[in-house]
């Protein structure tokens, strides 16, 4: 349906998140809801699917949709005559592993096809799993493997004259197309795929949606009905939350270690937190405490016993690294912390990971570049800041999902929020979290308080 | 002792301290790891000196209660192994003094005798970080703690920091000097004949230097 798009198909929103606090209070895994939204050409879908996301206010959605997995056109068809609307255009193995990859949690990679040269772009979109998977398409219902990986499908039934109507609109308003090519291709694709496949999938939905987004009451209780379903998988997120409140800072967790709070410490501390440090007193001071802070941190890798001779003779029964260790940089304050990691461990490699969140607090991952890891690195996490836990708990789902195990992740921080370290905690319980300091609380932007404000900006002066 | 600051071990400070008392470690390794150990030893004293309280305002408009130090420092290190510490010590104290005091052993009379002294003018109104990273007998290093007296430094304004200490040593500097904090990385077990300290590290500037 969208092969007059002229432009590279980025239209579409797609939520690179982090896995989610799947995880319910036993710290077992749960399965994402898969919901499959099917309709006619510019019957709605999007736009329904928009409308739910921001109803039901989840953390982790993924919004797919079926553009993505245009297969190559051949190089010799004209794409004037090329049948967009047929089943046999989609790469549906390709559709049916990402589905059941994600919901198994792993990463996929999610094509980028281009409709300017009817081919995918070398670049692809890493999608980590999510609460919520929405596959949108106009024929996201027609593949029995691909409808037995959804919990609900959901068939958008507008109005043939009202489809067409928008589409004429939206491709000559829009894109500049002539009146009689639309409909030209419109009579010789568009509407044969959907009668022969598109409209028959209607009979495989759970919930059929007349008109649309503009059913404000059917996209109300659709609304309703994913909420209820995520109930039932324990999606208790505001329960878990209420519960981690109530974990006194007497009882942390044994993981969450916090550096022993001397003068010293403390004095450092001051200094990074006072508005009124220089940028140069900034850098001084945090290099000197993330320098103790790493040489605390590995003291949790494992050591062996190793006996050495002294110039005088004697044995000394000391002990040796027993591991390989990297580190994972979080840009782009993790790079805060990589001078001293250097200064005290010298050929490390470091990984990078930069994870922005967008106005709604979401993380998203723009960029990864990590070494080989294999099940039995040891990393250590550097992110000067804990705060809501969200890009925390990105980075280290990254990890995992590059195997390396929970239990070897160190997480290392200089000051964090109560709360942000509690739900990293709670999310991955093996991992050990080394801090220098605990702040109670988290102003409504997102700031640790009373904490150090914005360290990057503190550290690189902008 | 309540004058003696062990630091923490762990397996960490432990690791440090096998590398640099394998005798098989290269210099540049030993002089790595002796950095990296000094300056651990350098935060620890800095923790033994007065701090007061301080409230400052972060970025975020709330308060923090914190502390700041209290005094004036300076770091006098006894030349020549002393001033391997200088690094550690300038690498968490930018702008610190630093003095210098020789001390020579008579090899006749093998008593400790003052070669050279160089100290900051206002010593007397600071805290000394003193630096000597092995405390074996102890003579040399109550012989530089006698200099200090004479330059009117406060016998509880003195830190004396080293990296690994005989209990001989310990218990003839108490003795002479109560007061002073004494901050060490590892006790070892006694002293053998040549005075060396046993497991010990051999001779520290011998291996740091030449």
């Amino acid at each position: 349906m969208a092969s007059t798009n002229n432009s590279i198909n980025n239209n579409k929103i797609i939520y690179t998140s982090g896995r989610p606090p799947w995880y319910d209070l036993s710290g077992k895994l749960k399965n994402p809801l898969v919901i499959g939204v099917c309709g006619g050409s510019a019957s709605g879908k999007t736009s329904v699917c928009e409308r739910v996301i921001a109803n039901l206010n989840v953390r982790w959605v993924v919004l797919l949709s079926m553009d993505s997995f245009y297969l190559q056109m051949p190089h010799d068809a004209d794409p004037g005559k090329y049948n967009f609307d047929h089943p046999n255009s989609f790469d549906y193995d390709l559709m049916i592993k990402t589905i059941s990859d994600l919901r198994q949690g792993k990463r996929v990679h999610i094509p980028k096809y281009c409709f300017k040269t009817h081919s995918r772009l070398p670049h692809m979109d890493t999608v980590y799993g999510a609460d919520v998977i929405i596959l949108e398409g106009i024929l996201s219902l027609y593949s029995k493997e691909l409808r037995d990986l959804m919990d609900i499908k959901i068939f958008i039934d507008t109005d043939d004259d009202v489809r067409l109507a928008r589409r004429l609109k939206r491709d000559i308003a829009e894109r500049g197309r002539t009146l009689e090519s639309v409909i030209l291709q419109y009579n010789k694709f568009v509407k044969p795929s959907f009668d022969d496949y598109i409209l028959p999938c209607k009979k495989y939905a759970d919930i059929v949606i007349p008109r649309g987004s503009d059913n404000i009451v059917a996209i109300e209780l659709l609304t309703q009905h994913i909420r209820s379903k995520l109930e039932e998988r324990g999606f208790e997120q505001d329960k878990v939350m209420k519960e981690l409140t109530e974990i006194s800072r007497k009882d942390i967790p044994k993981n969450i270690h916090i550096i022993e709070q001397t003068n010293q410490i403390k004095a450092m501390q001051t200094i990074l937190r006072n508005q009124n440090t220089t940028i140069g007193d900034f850098v001084f001071y945090s290099d000197r405490l993330v320098s103790l802070l790493l040489e605390e941190a590995m003291t949790f890798l494992p050591f062996r016993d190793q006996v050495v001779t002294t110039p005088v003779d004697h044995d000394y029964h000391g002990k040796a690294l027993d591991c390989s260790v990297f580190a994972l940089s979080v840009l782009r304050g993790g790079s805060c912390m990589e001078r001293p990691l250097r200064a005290i461990s010298k050929g490390i490699q470091i990984g990078k990971v930069l994870i922005q969140s967008d106005e709604n607090k979401k993380p998203h991952l723009y960029y990864e570049r990590l070494p080989d890891f294999s099940p039995e690195s040891h990393v250590l996490v550097l992110d000067p800041t804990i705060a809501s836990g969200a890009s925390s708990e990105m980075a280290v789902r990254i990890l995992l999902d590059h195997g390396v195990p929970e239990k070897n992740i160190i997480f290392v921080s200089v000051i964090a929020a109560l709360r942000g370290v509690l739900l990293l905690n709670y999310r991955f319980p093996e991992v050990k979290i080394v801090i220098a300091a605990l702040d109670n609380e988290l102003s409504d932007k997102g700031y640790i308080l009373p904490g150090a404000g914005n360290y990057s900006n503190r550290f690189f002066g902008n | 002792m309540d004058n003696v600051v062990v630091l923490k071990s762990n397996n960490q400070i432990k690791g440090l301290f096998t590398i640099i008392r394998n005798k098989d470690t290269r210099r540049e390794d030993f002089v790595f790891y002796s950095d990296r150990l000094i300056r651990l030893l350098v935060e620890e004293g800095l923790n033994c000196l007065p701090f007061e309280e301080k409230t400052v305002i972060t970025p975020t408009g709330a308060e923090y209660k914190g502390v700041s130090f209290a005094s004036k420092i300076c770091g006098v290190s006894i030349i020549r192994a002393g001033e391997s510490m200088e690094i550690g010590l300038r690498a968490v104290c930018k702008h610190i003094k630093i003095g210098k005091i020789l001390i020579q052993r008579d090899e006749s009379t093998k008593l400790p005798h003052l070669m050279y002294v160089k100290l900051p003018h206002d010593i007397a109104n600071r805290q000394v970080l003193l630096l000597d990273p092995m405390l074996a007998t102890g003579g040399t290093v109550v012989k530089a703690v006698d200099v200090l007296i004479e330059n009117g430094v406060k016998e509880e304004n003195i830190v004396f920091i080293n990296l690994i200490a005989s209990p001989e040593g310990i218990k003839f500097f108490s003795s002479k000097y109560p007061k002073i904090k004494i901050v060490t990385g590892e006790i070892d077990g006694s002293l053998n004949e040549e005075k060396y300290i046993i497991p010990g590290i051999g001779d520290f500037g011998n291996r740091y230097f030449t």
